[in-house]
């Protein structure tokens, strides 16, 4: 349920990007959230997270070269199982029909989006450094099951729904500093937000479950837009 | 014993459904006992088995054992253990995929039954009126009528009870095994689990020094295989055995669409994880009723290893994987070293991280520098 006030919602609506006939589908419903993070600059933000409509769109007009197996009836469920090369196709795509430069969060203005309702931080399981690599283990709590219909999870007061939900939301910063302007040495994973941040490799569509590595692995891999008002 | 047999003049229609297939098997069953016709028996020692002390032992759910000594303090007693059989349904993984699983004591896999040689398992074995089906006991461990299962089929709302005598140390599959397809069918729907025959004098390293160890963890891995829809996704349904059919297709496939440890993918991590501290002797048991495995410790090793489960036989040492062979159980001991977290896996590596045979122990403690040290970060390739 969104609980965002009348008065923000006015707001919102005022300030909705639209794009013609493919507004509703691509980019519709974004909402200014002002980044204290961020110096005071205010984004447009997705209130969901990219739908499998739109993903559809995308796929069947050209756009996007990858269309994930996903159940029918599922429209207004995120869309998940895409890498970080496929949002580039969409995100190309995305920009031919918007008047806006619509991107990825970094994962600053991720978090800044938030807030979400984190689990409490239990006690780290080793406090000696030397056992860093494992001081973390059981802390990461990870919603499961399968992908829901946006809005199943928890919404912002100002209205974002599902920062917390099950779909882990691809960001635009590197896990690691140093990438940024060195062509010849791309990023090999960016960030994802999530219940808990993970540094998730730029071809994984599909985050393993249950594995051997130590951190809890995403449940799935999505996306939000923002714009630059 | 004739009162132990079912009582099949009075099967309602419904379980004539799932009996069916269970008729023809008896005709197998007979070539068994055929080819042993003629033999002579041997002159088995007999014991007044009514003098013998009684020990009742609780059963507790896996990974966990029940109360037991590793050396008999006594002579050979009367084991009574109690299996109730339910058929429940239960969520394999963290997608929420459902199995009508086939349980005793209504865990995946059954609870681990803990004797000494010589000692008699009496087992009472019950199944609940509110089941579907018939099941039964098999016993690797047991001589004799299938391994009890010829003596212990029971009908819903029937109990039969079996005492056998513990001949062979070791590690040992039980399993349901009712007939024909229903065999496979119970075991890959999670009927089966293990029991430990210990010498009376302990377990020993092949050089006659003891082997003790301060804690022990029972690990029953389980193939399951879930039949998916028309669009790819798991079927879900309403009643245990009404996914026969459907299943049996996917198992003609030798293709498990799981491999869990526990009951479900993630069942021994996270809050779940085994624990131990640095300097404890564990013993883990790896049960698989049904198919081939091979454990192994991510950090660590498998100090003894009884691979073939039998404790008669001189354990392997300093061993990176071994082998469980379906149908079988097997013995690890392992002295942690580091404090850390480990990860015991199938390390056929699909199945650990895709299928979900992944189980966690955190182990407290002092790290050893000694072992293992990070001399430098990951940092830029500088050269």
């Amino acid at each position: 349920m969104l609980r965002t006030s009348a008065a923000f919602l006015a707001m919102a609506l005022a300030l909705s990007w639209t794009s013609g006939q493919h507004a509703d589908s691509i980019g519709a419903q974004m909402v200014p959230i002002t980044l204290a993070e961020s110096g005071g600059r205010t984004v447009l933000v997705s209130r969901f997270e990219v739908s499998v409509a739109s993903w559809r769109q995308c796929y069947e007009e050209g756009g996007c070269s990858f269309m994930p197996n996903v159940p029918a009836g599922s429209d207004a469920v995120p869309i998940t199982g895409i890498n970080y090369f496929d949002i580039g196709n969409y995100l190309d795509w995305a920009n031919t029909h918007s008047t806006r430069a619509l991107r990825l969060p970094t994962i600053i203005e991720w978090r800044a989006i938030g807030p979400i309702a984190t689990d409490k931080k239990r006690a780290p399981l080793f406090t000696d450094p030397r056992m860093a690599w494992a001081a973390n283990y059981g802390q990461e709590k990870t919603p499961s099951g399968p992908p829901k219909v946006r809005g199943s999870f928890s919404t912002t007061p100002y209205g974002i729904a599902d920062l917390d939900g099950n779909v882990w939301e691809w960001t635009s910063s590197c896990f690691k500093p140093g990438f940024e302007s060195d062509t010849e040495n791309r990023c090999p994973a960016f960030m994802a937000g999530g219940a808990h941040e993970a540094a998730v490799s730029v071809f994984v569509r599909d985050p393993a479950s249950g594995g051997c590595s130590l951190g809890t692995p995403p449940a799935h891999l999505g996306f939000r837009l923002v714009s630059d008002l | 014993m004739t009162r132990l047999m079912n009582s099949e003049n009075v099967m309602p229609a419904r379980r004539n459904f799932l009996k069916a297939t269970a008729a023809a098997t008896f005709g197998g069953a007979g070539l068994v006992v055929m080819a042993g016709k003629g033999i002579q028996a041997a002159a088995a020692t007999t014991t007044d088995v009514s003098s013998l002390p009684r020990v009742k032992q609780k059963m507790v759910a896996p990974p966990f054992l029940p109360e037991h000594e590793q050396i008999a303090t006594q002579g050979p007693s009367i084991v009574e253990v109690e299996l109730i059989i339910e058929e429940k349904k239960m969520v394999i993984d963290a997608d929420g995929t459902e199995v009508w699983a086939l349980t005793y004591n209504g865990s995946v896999p059954g609870p681990m039954i803990i004797v000494h040689e010589g000692d008699y398992v009496e087992l009472m074995l019950k199944n609940l009126a509110t089941n579907a089906m018939e099941h039964n006991i098999d016993f690797h461990a047991a001589t004799g009528a299938l391994g009890g299962g010829a003596l212990t089929k029971v009908m819903p709302g029937e109990q039969a009870v079996l005492r056998w005598k513990a001949t062979k140390t070791g590690v040992f599959v039980y399993h349901c095994a009712p007939g024909d397809v229903m065999i496979p069918y119970h075991v890959v729907h999670g009927m089966s689990g293990a029991i430990m025959v210990l010498p009376r004098d302990g377990l020993k390293d092949g050089k006659g020094n003891p082997l003790k160890y301060d804690l022990a963890y029972f690990i029953g891995e389980q193939d399951f295989y879930i039949p998916r829809d028309e669009k790819g996704a798991f079927k879900k349904y309403e009643t245990a055995g009404e996914n026969l059919a459907d299943c049996l297709d996917v198992m003609r496939t030798l293709t498990p669409t799981h491999v869990v440890f526990n009951g479900a993918a993630g069942a021994l991590t996270g809050d779940a994880a085994m624990k131990a501290k640095v300097g404890d002797n564990v013993l883990f048991v790896h049960a698989q009723a049904n198919r081939d495995s091979r454990p192994h410790l991510i950090g660590g090793h498998g100090d003894f290893v009884w691979e073939t489960g039998s404790f008669a036989d001189v354990p392997a040492t300093g061993l990176e994987t071994w082998f469980i062979r379906g149908g079988s159980a097997g013995a690890m001991m392992y002295k942690f070293q580091q404090p850390g977290i480990y990860a015991y896996v199938n390390h056929n590596l699909i199945e650990a991280v895709m299928l979900g045979a992944t189980a966690h122990v955190v182990v407290d403690g002092e790290w050893n520098d000694d072992l293992m040290m990070q001399v430098s970060k990951p940092a830029p390739i500088t050269g």
